[in-house]
């Protein structure tokens, strides 16, 4: 295996796991950002 | 102090509902409007420092949700008194005095509120300073919104704005400061204050930021604020029940030093309203999204530029196996390794199908082995068979002009000036292309044309050597031998190029033999052999045995010169068939010659081959015929029914393949041994 093919592969695999990780991490955040809101609208009050 | 019943202007007292730094407070009835209010009997000990109408003035135009509203300011005999809206429902001061305890989201909306309310004062021109906030003067009213009363003396910020209400605890220290008595009190007398007003400090909004603080202090830790001197403690950070937040913003508020506090009510009020944003979870949930939406792109950018760069990467690293690979080749092809030349041709092949490079390669193996037959043959195929895309015009050109040689070698010029003119066409700066196509011309009689093209040549910076040699083609193409001569031996005497004068030379060599002058071909190419190389040697080599046989026939048949001439030749042309691929004229030449020294079996092995390699040539099989009417003749057996055989195949093939009607070779002589047999009677 070059260097060529583990750069061009490696960097396939790297963008296609940082979708999956921005796309998982942004999925995760809205769900805490929506439980969040409620948690200090509740506290603070709307 | 006022009793019930008595009527101020058209207000009449109902009873006293509070009394402060700043004054008494009475509810009252007005007259007038039938609607209770709330009068205010302003200290004697500030009333002398007040501007009534200047007072009353500011105090009437207030209008915000959370004030109350003055109705009116009154400067009596027995004092100064400030009418406004009554509030129903009770001060902060009731709640906390039955220690009710204040839920953060309570505090939070009255805070706001209360901001609200100070930035509408703080924002007059010039700032109302209330002066007096306390939990007191903070009314919940019915609807659940907080009420801002007891304007004291309303203060405006003003040099003299240090008239303050002192509610202990709730006070800011500069407004203790301002309080300070010259005097001190005396037992048994009534004591009445003596102030230094130049020494005081003018108050500011920071005063009442201070003082909502302490009412807030006091609402969330249920502890009444510290009286000056000593400072309000912070109320820690998890303080249960209160978010820290809040908590953060309140210790801002109660701070001793002005300048530590919110500077102004705008700023506490943005807070106040932001105060989710200024939370530490909600800070580090944005700054989560911020690093998700900031690392992941630039990761994924990263690796995007990765991918590229390894895609180019790739691209190199294919192209450096590509052209190792050819080079490779090329090394075997020019240590005459052919078939482990081949075998990394057809990987290169493999590695790049769109590529010319490996078939050029291929053409170059065959053309090295002198078989040019097999070389223009694949090379036509390949042209036919594949697009090639990947190279560049050189390389395509390359291949043409190889394709070229090829035809040239097999002496078939037309086909070669076609592939010459193609390889000129792509690349139209190199200038022993243009040599060669103008070789070509001259070869197939276009001497027109081929002036033309060496004077292309010329101008594309051809070297002298090889404008004598195109020069002295161009001469002989016009039968102009005796300048095509002269022509050669400049040409090799100008070269200082060896493959140009061994060209030169083989060209002179050959003229020599078309006008007989076999002596000097054997001369010059014997003597000089060793200077050609591997290619042009066997060429040479040719050129020597077809002027030995040249000779032989020009001696008396059988002679002894005859027999040493013809094996002479047959010794040359051995040499050439050991050396690879020969042309079908070498073996039939060869094949003669042996008939020349009665070798009838090496011939008929020759021609046999032969017959196998074309077996639709017509010539083989007359060629055959003559060897086996020789063979008859020598030993006298008279058995011509082979001979017969042979001539109806050759004769047969002939009529098949004859173009134009035109016999092939040899098949005028067959017919003349034939003719001679007939006249023997045998047929």
């Amino acid at each position: 295996m070059t260097l060529g093919t583990i750069m061009f592969y490696g960097g396939i695999a790297l963008f296609a796991a940082a979708l999956i990780g921005i796309i998982f991490t942004n999925i995760i955040l809205s769900v805490k950002s929506r439980k969040l809101k409620r948690l200090l609208d509740d506290e603070y009050g709307l | 102090m006022l009793s019930e019943g008595t009527v101020i202007g058209s207000y009449k007292i109902m009873e006293k509902i509070g009394a402060g730094g700043g004054g008494t407070v009475y509810k009252a009835y007005h007259l007038n409007l039938q609607k209770f209010v709330v009068v205010k009997r302003i200290n004697d000990s500030w009333a002398n420092v007040v501007d009534s109408r200047k007072e009353a003035d500011i105090i009437k135009n207030l209008k915000h949700q959370y004030l109350p509203q003055a109705y009116d300011f009154l400067q009596l005999e027995d004092g100064i008194y400030t009418v406004m809206d009554y509030v129903s429902g009770l001060s902060v001061d009731k709640y906390l005095k039955n220690n009710y305890r204040f839920t953060q989201q309570h505090i939070l909306y009255w805070m706001k509120q209360a901001a609200e309310a100070l930035v509408y004062l703080h924002g007059q021109k010039p700032p109302i300073i209330h002066s007096d906030i306390k939990p007191a003067n903070i009314m919940i009213n019915l609807e659940g919104n907080i009420c801002l009363i007891d304007f004291n003396v309303s203060l405006t910020s003003t040099p003299d704005s240090f008239i303050s209400a002192t509610s202990r605890g709730y006070a800011s220290p500069e407004q203790y400061l301002n309080i300070q008595p010259l005097n001190q009190p005396v037992p048994g007398k009534r004591f009445v204050p003596q102030y230094n007003f130049d020494m005081r400090v003018p108050l500011d909004q920071r005063s009442d930021i201070y003082s909502l603080g302490a009412t807030i202090y006091h609402m969330i830790t249920l502890q009444h604020p510290p009286h000056y001197p000593e400072m309000i403690p912070e109320i820690p950070d998890d303080f249960e029940g209160f978010d820290e937040t809040l908590i953060h913003i309140v210790n801002k508020m109660t701070r001793y030093d002005p300048r530590e506090r919110y500077q102004s009510a705008e700023r506490l009020l943005k807070d106040l309203n932001n105060i989710k944003k200024l939370d530490k979870r909600y800070v580090r949930h944005k700054r989560a999204r911020l690093i998700s939406n900031v690392v992941f792109p630039v990761i994924m950018v990263g690796a995007a530029l990765l991918s590229f760069g390894g895609y180019f990467t790739m691209q190199k690293e294919s192209d450096e196996a590509f052209a190792g690979k050819i080079s490779v080749a090329d090394n075997y092809v020019e240590n005459k390794s052919f078939s482990q030349a081949e075998q990394a041709y057809n990987e290169a092949m493999d590695m790049r199908s769109e590529s010319i490079l490996p078939y050029l390669g291929i053409m170059k193996i065959y053309t090295e082995q002198f078989d040019f037959e097999t070389a223009a043959k694949y090379g036509k195929d390949t042209l036919a068979a594949h697009t090639f895309k990947d190279d560049t015009e050189k390389d395509k050109a390359d291949f043409y002009y190889i394709l070229g040689n090829s035809y040239f070698e097999q002496e078939n010029y037309t086909e070669a000036v076609k592939w010459y003119e193609e390889a000129v066409e792509l690349n139209k700066e190199n200038a022993e292309y243009y040599r060669d196509y103008a070789i070509a011309l001259a070869r197939n009689n276009n001497t027109s044309s081929a002036k033309s093209i060496l004077s292309d040549a010329k101008h594309l910076g051809l070297d002298e050597a090889s404008v004598v040699l195109v020069e002295a083609e161009i001469a002989y193409a016009e039968n102009d031998s005796e300048t095509a001569i002269r022509s050669f031996k400049k040409a090799i005497e100008k070269s200082s190029n060896s493959n140009l004068s061994q060209r030169a030379s083989l060209y002179l060599n050959r003229i020599y033999y078309n006008i007989g002058h076999y002596d000097e071909v054997i001369d010059n190419l014997v003597n000089s052999e060793s200077l050609f190389n591997e290619s042009r040697k066997r060429v040479a080599k040719l050129m020597i045995a077809d002027a030995y046989k040249g000779k032989a026939e020009h001696q008396r048949q059988g002679s002894t010169e005859w027999t040493e001439y013809s094996n002479k030749a047959i010794s040359y042309y051995e040499q050439v068939m050991s050396g690879g691929s020969v042309k079908k004229m070498t073996k039939f030449k060869l094949a003669t010659v042996y008939q020349y020294v009665e070798n009838y079996v090496g011939a008929r092995q020759l021609l046999n081959g032969m017959a196998k390699d074309y077996p639709d040539d017509a010539s083989v099989y007359a060629r055959l015929a003559m060897v086996e009417f020789d063979i008859q003749a020598k030993y006298k057996t008279n058995d011509y029914k082979h001979f017969k055989e042979l001539y109806d195949k050759a004769e047969q093939l002939n009529k098949q393949n004859s173009i134009n009607g035109n016999d092939v070779l040899y098949i005028s002589d067959m017919r003349a041994y034939m003719d001679e047999l007939k006249e023997k009677g045998y047929f």
